[in-house]
């Protein structure tokens, strides 16, 4: 194992400063369910310090690129590391405690516990352990102050002591983005950041986003376009399990095949209709 | 207050005043083993979310370790009550340690298979005594000099050690740790993305639970001076199932009263005798499951969350709440 890290670093000098740039990386990302290919031999490369969204039509296999990187399935085949160590064999909380930390879909919240109590559970992670079952309320007393502070840059400070359950949808959505935050992440993934949030609230999780993404870097599934437009660095097309294009949101809007992924899928749908 | 302070207040004084009541000691004792017993099971059930079928192991071989080392080797009690924690702790590392990476049903299906084999070996090894038991368990006593033979000191000792036992559980449960393992059962797969061993805090408050019931079943065995076949039968576990749904999974009250409820009633049917009912004789006390089965029915028809998980909910409806929902950001 050790040998294998000395041989990494080795080869992060030789490629110089572009591969020491790369904080996530997957190679010929593979995942088959009995039979059908959802994602295709994926090659991602995320640099350190941006936003990188991956976008594509429904069903292209986002969901599961990003399940595959968090490790919250197994891929069929392929590699990823993270900082130039191989992390595919991995379970999903050691990613965690190396600082990759994700969001999901439906809101990610534990809606019996106060507002407070959410907070304290991303950032005690560190000091409790399943054998210190004893360890009372004083040891993560010192996290009192880093609470107060992403309360207050959330916006949920007055909000504190309610049950999570009991916030509205678009609460618990900053609510997560908050706990993903606090846990100062080297890398945010988040899945689909803005679904089923109205107009204003978009641009309020956008700005949201850009002020947490300064100085992180971000991994996010998105599907509203006029989002990414706004705030990633990268984007990376998927359709049918395979990477069709990447680059900024001016080069991929331009690709024939994205155009053709997208205004295809909606010519289709409009037939069906 | 803690609310750990609190019901070690509430459950003081009650033991306190108990035996006022002109209640049979042997019966309250009784009922304080159980009680114990609820509330290690629930501590794993009620806040795990996981449904253990097999905690009668637990509470069995307690009894019997106790029971074997105090009739056999003469062994204190103090030592004999520290030895069926022992046994309850290695049998809840094993059994735990195969059923924890299952979920749901598959997870209650193996901690029943294991604990029927337990059932199956105790039925089967010598030092059980097979359908006798064994009987006329010593009370012993404490640290080599207070004879536990008196009723009123062996209650002392037992209330002591329960009460001791209930609070460090609820402790736990309101220290970091406790609230990792309510995170857990909110939210699962998030405990998981932010970096939580989920397995391993399962496994830890599983162990915890089991060496508490087999306290439990060391008191029970020292108490009674007895521990035989239904300790460790099926229906054992069964029966603190019932005992903590009719009380209030969940919640640290409910447990406790669930288990007094239940112990009165199976002792109170038994005692009664035949009834005549119109044309009709009825014998309850051959009828306690058929009593037992009808109370379950209704408290899963009626009251589901149990008498004090009831109580609690009617009194929250009740308090006004001056919060008012201030939509930060609308859902669309």
């Amino acid at each position: 194992m050790l040998d294998r890290r000395a041989n990494l670093s080795e080869l992060d000098g030789i490629g110089g400063s572009n591969t020491a740039e790369i904080i996530l990386e997957a190679h010929g990302l593979r995942k088959e369910f009995s039979g059908f290919a959802a994602v295709a031999g994926v090659d991602l490369a995320v640099r350190h310090g941006s936003i990188h969204a991956l976008i594509g039509p429904n069903g292209a296999g986002k969901t599961t690129v990003f399940n595959l990187l968090t490790k919250f399935i197994a891929p069929t085949a392929g590699r990823i590391s993270f900082e130039g160590e191989d992390i595919t064999s991995e379970p999903p909380a050691a990613l965690a405690r190396r600082g990759i930390v994700r969001s999901f879909q439906i809101s990610a919240i534990f809606p019996h516990l106060s507002v407070h109590e959410n907070l304290r559970i991303a950032l005690q992670q560190r000091m409790v352990s399943p054998l210190w079952f004893w360890t009372g309320g004083q040891a993560v007393a010192g996290l009192q102050p880093r609470i107060a502070e992403v309360l207050e840059q959330f916006d949920l400070a007055d909000l504190a002591d309610h049950r999570a359950g009991e916030l509205a949808y678009g609460q618990k959505r900053i609510l997560e983005l908050a706990t993903t935050v606090a846990t100062a992440p080297k890398l945010m993934l988040l899945d689909e950041p803005t679904q089923g949030l109205g107009h204003e609230d978009v641009d309020r999780v956008t700005a949201l986003i850009k002020r947490v993404a300064v100085g992180r870097t971000v991994l996010m599934v998105e599907h509203n376009m006029r989002m990414v437009a706004n705030v990633a660095d990268r984007i990376s097309v998927l359709r049918r399990g395979e990477k069709i294009a990447e680059g900024t949101y001016d080069e991929v809007s331009r690709d024939p095949q994205v155009i053709e992924a997208y205004l295809g899928s909606r010519a289709r749908r409009r037939s069906k209709a | 207050m803690r609310q750990s302070t609190l019901l070690l207040l509430v459950l003081g004084i009650a033991a306190l005043l108990a035996p006022l009541t002109g209640l049979y000691t042997l019966f309250l004792l009784k009922c304080v083993a159980f009680a114990l017993f609820a509330a290690a099971f629930n501590f794993f059930t009620g806040n795990v979310g996981l449904l253990s079928i097999g905690h009668a192991a637990f509470f069995g071989m307690g009894a019997y370790a106790a029971g074997h080392v105090a009739k056999e080797w003469g062994v204190p009690t103090e030592l004999t009550l520290v030895i069926s924690l022992g046994v309850g702790a290695g049998l809840g590392i094993i059994i735990g340690g195969m059923a924890i990476r299952r979920q749901g049903i598959y997870f209650a299906m193996i901690t029943l298979a294991m604990a029927q084999m337990i059932y199956f070996f105790c039925v089967q090894a010598p030092f059980t005594g097979a359908e006798d038991g064994l009987q006329r368990i010593p009370r012993g006593t404490l640290f080599g000099t207070l004879s536990l033979a008196d009723d009123m000191t062996l209650y002392a000792l037992v209330v002591v050690v329960a009460l001791a036992a209930i609070w460090g559980l609820q402790r736990v449960m309101e220290a970091p740790f406790g609230h990792v393992l309510l995170a857990i059962r909110d939210n699962e797969a998030r405990a998981i993305s932010l970096g939580y061993d989920v397995k391993a805090y399962k496994l830890s408050a599983f162990v915890l639970s089991a060496s508490v019931a087999g306290l439990a079943g060391g008191l029970k065995a020292i108490t009674l001076g007895l521990a035989s076949l239904p300790d460790v039968h099926w229906t054992m576990s069964g029966t603190v199932i019932l005992m903590c749904l009719l009380g209030g999974l969940g919640t640290s009250l409910g447990p406790i009263v669930g288990a007094i409820i239940v112990i009165t009633l199976e002792s109170k049917l038994a005692s009664m005798g035949a009834i005549q009912i119109g044309p009709l004789a009825v014998d309850f006390s051959t009828k306690v499951p058929i009593v037992i089965g009808l109370i379950f029915m209704s408290c899963v028809l009626l009251f589901r969350k149990g008498v004090v998980g009831e109580l609690i909910s009617a009194f929250e409806r009740l308090r006004p709440r001056g919060r008012t929902e201030r939509p930060l950001v609308r859902a669309s």
